[in-house]
């Protein structure tokens, strides 16, 4: 999918006539439905879990937040996490102790979420990630584009695919702490190559190692670079290749649009009230550089 | 079914049963400049008012009761030819004929011109000859064929720069584009701007939407069947074109003394060259341009016997650093026409096609990736058509076609180590056998009728694979495989295809007719994006994929006017029923995917409309109007709450008008205009927030809920001929013309994105592929 769409993108550049305006559109609202943001990770910090509605597509403000309701994870240990209401509104958050995590490999999560009456449940496996050895850049006189003329940076990292099952990584990079988070940055994996499978125990292929920096990027000496190697189920890797390409779909080869998965479920199979989203567990890791 | 093919032999049987006590006239009707046979061309005997019409390689044939008769040959834009016929015996007749001189001024004719689209049976087709095409305007001065087909009644485009065209509704994989015979599975170059077919080998084009007869078959929705110049058997020719964007040169000679002829065309577009030196750094070694060579060879070895040999290569070549992208098609086709005694007249053609693709990224042997993809198709087609008499005509023949699927062959390579993604080939046989009559009964009716018997066989070596039962509209389950070794039956198909026509004269001038067909269509192009990707797979039919089966009523009323038939109208309505339609599940992987059977969906279709056709072939203002008012619609079970949908080609509007004017015998100047209503799009109705990103959200699960704006453009041209000379052995011309006159930002279509700067914003963004008023200036030379 994702190669797919770099080559689109590469053909739209190339129509030079061909021009985009932003125009309004009137559109219809539909039914507001929650919202639930779940990706937990393996590190020590406060994991955060967020609930929001459906808003009117050119609401143009954030999503309305969700408060009141009774948010935990357990694993089959028997483990309970709770989440508790934080000061920003919304916000469902669970603080670890010193050393403690969340995160077991391969143990299997549910997240539950009781609001307004109705209960809702999600189902995440913990999978893990291969270390990062090292994240390195390379500094180069641009010929073309914003940087022309100037020193622009190249990064790459490297990692090797977990020998065995089938792996899905989502390679997350940020400069100076701050998320690469366009949706044409999204970087993700599987098995180290691009989706299709067949590449096990690989080393993570060229164009997902550089995709960490984007061209025509900001960076300046004495950034840091940071990637973060995070472990998403099968299916987590299939709902965020959705989000790409719902994100990104325009041009002459727009596939038709179509909305993105979720695993959120209502226990109630009964209940009309349905809900939307995504809950992963999975374990990260971490490493980086300092431009010098 | 049975009944049915009985009951066609039997007829056979009898019709052969009376045809005794006649003598035929029978021959090729050429164009004396240049040895060119003339398709459609007519014989009418005037004292009994009985006639024929030549057949796309220029044959006759017609029988006669013994008599003295006078023969008079016609074909539009040429000076009609009249002989005196003692017929005693069967006589071969060969008649060249003349091009009228004035072309543009009305052309005498005779009482007897049959106005051949009121007297045909056949309905629902468009035919176009070169020298239409040639007048009208195109983007940068360039003619071409498939832009000239989007302006005729019941034809459409998703938008500029899509391949290919939409016939009453049907997607661009569900037309047969042939090229001499041979099947061309990509008909564009640089995405959709230009065609494959290098206008200066063409010589003829015809589109069938309907009615189609029964030795064609393979393709749901419509043929398009391009015919190549045979090239002059008389002196040699040189055509050539030097343009904004590409040059083209053709030549064309006589072999052995004119018992046979060649054509070589090729063209070379060069818009990276031009762009060189305006791009610095890496940019400089972009590649971006397309060619092709088109040739044709035929020989007479004596007047019972002719060979042809035709070919097409063709590639557009992308790339740049670390990047390397290219596709074209490959056709061949060997034709041998043989004349059995004066009536029989068979034509055997072996076809070779290859349509394929490269994609390869990585400047360095360690990190690399390389895919490929192709289709092949081997064919043969004996095709016999049996002038019995005056009053019928039978066609028979059969044709089988091997197919190999390549649908990825791919390698990655990172760090040094290779990995193998490739996807497995396929392989397939498709055989149909059928026969078709044309006969006249009594002096006002005409019939077609025939049918076509289709069999296809999904062959190893290859593996089969079995899905699970799921919700509709979710990924199917792989359940088990089982192997097949090299050439065994996977899944057998077998279709019988009734194909029947009839018209029926009301008055002089006008007719009303009306067919029916089934057809089916066994391979089918994977493609889920607005216009189709050079990178689309071509698949089988499989155990999984059924074939695609239409069923298609029309009903015509023709009529022409104005003196001399000045005027030709026509208006259809047909009525279309598509069985086994290929849909995709939500966010389906389409690409080098083993288990894509386990995404795909199949649904029915519809589609109905009407199409208004008024055309004025002959004076100095020639052109046509065309209205289609229509629907094309889908159901499928996991799309759209399993209710009806438009199709993504739904146009309910569509009016072209394309005319030129003949300001001076050296001055011609033509315009077109289109207009169509908004193709369909899903448009979101909410906004999720998840991990920062804002994702449009359908929540109805409505498809094609909304239109984008609707289309229209006017494009001009003028073409001024330079002033001839005594001394000047050539001919030259020039054409300037304006695409998008007004310059109207048409909709290609409309999405939706978070703002660049600020995410949180959302904004729908028209986009439009040709912005601006397009020049494009072309010289044209002949000598």
């Amino acid at each position: 999918m994702k190669l797919h769409n770099c080559l689109i993108l590469f053909f739209i550049a190339l129509f030079s006539s061909s021009c985009e305006k932003v125009i309004p559109v009137k559109l219809d609202e539909g039914t507001s439905q929650l919202t639930v943001d779940a990706f937990i990770d393996s590190d020590v910090k406060p994991q955060k879990i967020r609930l929001t509605t459906t808003g009117g597509y050119f609401d143009n403000v954030p999503n309305k937040y969700v408060t009141g309701a009774i948010v935990k994870i357990t694993d089959n240990e028997g483990r309970i996490f709770n989440f508790s209401e934080s000061a920003t509104k919304g916000d469902y958050i669970w603080n670890p102790l010193i050393t403690d995590t969340l995160v077991k490999i391969f143990n299997t999560y549910t997240l539950s979420v009781t609001t307004a009456g109705e209960h809702f449940q999600a189902l995440s496996v913990a999978y893990p990630v291969p270390k990062i050895d090292s994240v390195t850049y390379l500094a180069k006189v641009a010929s073309s584009g914003i940087n022309k003329g100037k020193v622009e940076y190249t990064g790459s990292f490297y990692a090797t695919d977990i020998v065995g099952m089938p792996n899905f990584y989502w390679v997350k990079s940020y400069n100076n702490n701050t998320f690469y988070d366009k949706p044409e940055n999204l970087n993700l994996s599987q098995d180290g190559a691009f989706a299709g499978g067949g590449t096990d125990g690989l080393l993570f292929i060229s164009p997902i190692r550089e995709a960490i920096i984007p061209r025509e990027n900001k960076i300046k000496m004495n950034d840091s670079i940071t990637v973060n190697l995070y472990a998403l189920t099968p299916e987590t890797y299939n709902f965020l290749n959705e989000l790409f390409s719902q994100t990104t779909n325009s041009g002459l080869f727009a596939t038709p649009p179509s909305n993105v998965s979720t695993n959120i479920r209502n226990v109630n199979p009964n209940s009309t009230t349905k809900a939307i989203g995504w809950f992963n567990v999975g374990q990260i890791k971490t490493n980086g550089v300092r431009i010098k | 079914m049975k009944k049915i093919s009985i009951l066609i032999i039997f007829s056979f049987c009898f019709l052969i049963g009376y045809a005794q006590e006649k003598v035929t006239i029978s021959g090729y009707l050429k164009d004396a400049s240049n040895g060119e046979v003339l398709i459609g061309a007519t014989v009418v005997a005037t004292e009994s008012g009985e006639g024929a019409v030549a057949n796309v390689y220029g044959f006759y044939s017609l029988s006669l009761p013994k008599n003295e008769y006078t023969i008079v040959v016609n074909y539009i834009g040429y000076e009609t030819v009249t002989k005196k016929v003692s017929l005693t015996q069967n006589v071969t007749l060969n008649i060249e004929l003349k091009e009228s001189k004035q072309v543009l001024e009305e052309v005498v004719v005779s009482a007897n011109q049959p106005d051949a689209n009121v007297k045909n049976v056949e309905m629902s087709v468009n035919e176009l000859d070169i020298k239409t095409i040639q007048k009208m305007p195109a983007f940068l001065g360039e003619v071409d064929v498939i832009k000239s087909i989007q302006m005729l009644p019941g034809v459409s485009t998703v938008g500029e720069g899509a391949s290919g065209f939409n016939v009453r509704g049907g997607g661009i994989d569900q037309n047969l584009i042939l090229l001499d015979e041979a099947p061309v599975f990509n008909s564009s170059h640089l995405l959709g701007f230009f065609s494959v077919f290098n206008p200066d080998a063409v010589k003829d084009v015809k589109l069938i939407k309907g009615g189609i007869p029964a030795e064609y078959g393979g393709r749901v929705s419509s043929i398009l069947d391009v015919r190549m110049k045979d090239g002059n058997n008389k002196k040699l020719e040189v055509n050539g074109g030097l343009g904004l964007i590409f040059s083209r040169l053709s030549i064309e000679a006589p072999i052995n003394k004119g018992k046979g002829s060649f054509i070589i065309a090729g063209r070379r577009s060069y818009i990276d060259v031009v762009a060189k030196p305006f791009l610095k750094g890496d940019l400089k070694n972009t590649q971006l341009n397309f060619y092709d060579l088109t040739a044709k060879a035929n020989y007479s070895i004596n007047d019972k016997n002719r060979i042809f040999l035709s070919g097409y290569f063709g590639r557009d070549v992308l790339g740049g650093i670390g990047f390397k992208f290219n596709w074209g098609n490959a056709t061949g086709t060997l034709r041998w026409n043989h004349i059995f005694g004066s009536k029989l007249f068979l034509n055997t053609s072996l076809i070779y096609s290859n349509y394929d693709y490269l994609l390869a990224f990585g400047d360095n042997d360690k990190d690399a990736f390389e895919w490929k993809s192709k289709i092949i198709t081997y064919s043969i087609k004996p095709e016999f058509s049996y002038f019995l008499n005056s009053k019928n005509t039978i066609r028979f023949g059969l044709q089988t076609s091997y197919y190999n699927f390549v649908p990825g062959t791919a390698i990655a390579t990172s760090g040094g180590r290779k990995t193998n993604i490739t996807v497995a080939d396929k392989y397939s046989l498709e055989s149909a056998i059928y026969v078709s009559n044309e006969q006249k009964v009594g002096s006002f009716l005409l019939f077609q009728y025939g049918l076509r018997y289709s069999n296809y066989n999904y062959l190893g070596n290859g593996k089969a694979y079995f899905y699970k039962d799921t919700t509709a509209g979710l990924k199917k389950e792989l359940d088990y495989t089982t192997s097949y070794s090299k050439n065994e039956v996977i899944k057998t198909y077998f279709n019988f295809e009734p194909r029947a026509a009839v018209k029926m004269d009301v008055g002089f001038k006008s007719s009303i007719k009306a067919s029916y067909c089934r057809v089916t269509q066994y391979l089918h192009l994977i493609s889920n994006t607005t216009a189709s990707v050079p990178l689309d797979v071509w698949t089988s039919s499989t155990n999984n994929i059924k074939p695609q089966i239409a069923d298609q009523y029309a009903l015509g009323y023709f009529h022409n006017f104005g003196k001399n038939s000045m005027f030709e109208a026509s208006a259809e309505v047909y009525y279309k029923q598509l069985q086994n339609q290929l849909d995709y599940i939500n966010n389906a992987n389409l690409l080098l995917n083993e288990y894509l059977e386990g995404e795909l969906l199949t649904g029915k279709g519809r589609a109905y409309g009407i199409e208004f056709f008024l055309k004025k072939e002959k004076g100095k203002f020639n052109g046509w109007l065309s209205y289609t008012l229509a629907r094309t619609e889908r159901k499928v079970v996991g799309v759209n709450l399993d209710k009806w949908f438009p199709n993504r080609f739904d146009k309910l509007h569509n009016v072209n008008l394309v005319t030129s004017y003949d300001v001076r015998n050296r001055l011609t100047l033509s315009a077109n205009f289109a207009f169509a209503t908004g193709t369909p799009a899903t448009f979101p109705t909410n906004r999720i927030e998840v991990q920062g990103y804002v994702i449009p959200h359908n929540s109805e699960e409505r498809r094609n809920n909304y239109r984008i704006p609707a289309y229209h453009r006017l494009d001009i041209s003028a073409t001024l001929k330079l002033k001839k000379k005594e001394n000047r052995k050539w001919e030259g011309s020039w054409v300037f013309s304006v695409y998008n006159v007004y310059n109207n930002q048409n909709a290609f279509s409309v999405f939706f994105r978070q703002n660049k700067d600020t995410p949180t914003i959302t904004e729908a963004v028209r986009y439009t592929i040709i912005g601006a008023p397009i020049p494009g200036v072309s010289f044209n030379f002949k000598f």
